[in-house]
């Protein structure tokens, strides 16, 4: 039989999408200094690599938001919620793969955690993995930068 | 017929009034009147449903037509050169759709769930049947 989730879970996956897109707007309406300091590079590698760090934000910026947000749901419907939405946004950014943003290290731990939400351990330690990766994504992406604009000089 | 339930119409238990005498008859009255009740019983959850679907048939709609083209006109009132500013709306059309067809597939597998629950409900009156 299907897996069964809660309407609580649907809900709160469906409003996720609808926030992150919200956002995305906003950021292109000019309130994302990010996304218009990568439209406004010069070079087009830059740009893309820019382009590719703010791309990174914005997923990050969805997980992080869901993982907030699912911390103020009662105990007893958390883990539906959880168990859902890791398995919806692992499908999400899968098909996000394929363009130049690497993001296997997500799928891995999203992987992995969907298997511990059923074991019901260690998920904050995964949590804090998952976010030092993002970090670590971010930073590459900011080097890169930092070398593109001092090969420009 | 009671004023509280429209459905006990689906009742016809009075031997005297029924022009059909037949077992058969008999329980596919008391399925349809359980259907009957159990469509009433869910029908906040089917509208419910029909709204989610419509809402992000309407927000997929206002994006196309109003927001996209608002973002086009800032980026130019923000001087983006125009070939970047074509890349990038490609690229946020892209990842909106991308969006969209993850709420619309959530939704599906919302309505296809509480079909799953109405139909275990409906056989397990069948079974008393």
């Amino acid at each position: 039989m299907r897996k069964r989730f809660s309407d609580q879970a649907y809900l709160f996956c469906l409003n996720s999408f609808k926030e992150a897109r919200h956002n995305l707007i906003s950021d292109s309406l000019g309130s994302s200094s990010d996304l218009y300091k990568a439209l406004y590079s010069p070079k087009t590698s830059l740009r893309n690599t820019e382009l590719e760090r703010y791309e990174l934000l914005v997923i990050k910026r969805q997980w992080e938001s869901a993982v907030s947000q699912s911390k103020n749901i009662s105990d007893n419907e958390r883990s539906s919620v959880r168990s859902l939405f890791v398995n919806i946004y692992r499908d999400y950014v899968a098909k996000i793969q394929g363009t130049s943003l690497d993001l296997y290290f997500i799928e891995d731990h999203l992987k992995a955690m969907e298997s511990l939400l059923e074991m019901n351990q260690k998920w904050d330690d995964r949590l804090k993995s998952l976010h030092v990766d993002f970090l670590k994504e971010e930073k590459i992406l900011k080097d890169k930068i930092i070398n593109e604009k001092s090969k420009n000089k | 017929m009671s004023d509280e339930n429209v459905f006990d119409i689906f009742d016809d238990d009075d031997d005297d009034i029924k022009t059909v005498q037949n077992n058969s008859l008999d329980s596919l009255r008391k399925y349809q009147k359980h259907h009957m009740e159990l469509l009433k019983k869910h029908k906040d959850e089917i509208a419910f449903l029909e709204k989610l679907l419509s809402d992000c048939r309407n927000e997929r709609k206002e994006f196309f037509i109003k927001e996209l083209p608002a973002i086009s006109n800032k980026l130019d009132e923000y001087h983006i050169d125009k070939s970047i500013k074509d890349e990038w709306l490609k690229q946020l059309e892209r990842d909106m759709r991308r969006s969209f067809d993850e709420s619309d597939k959530l939704i599906s597998a919302f309505a296809v769930q509480k079909a799953e629950e109405f139909r275990e409900s409906m056989e397990e009156k069948l079974k008393e049947l």
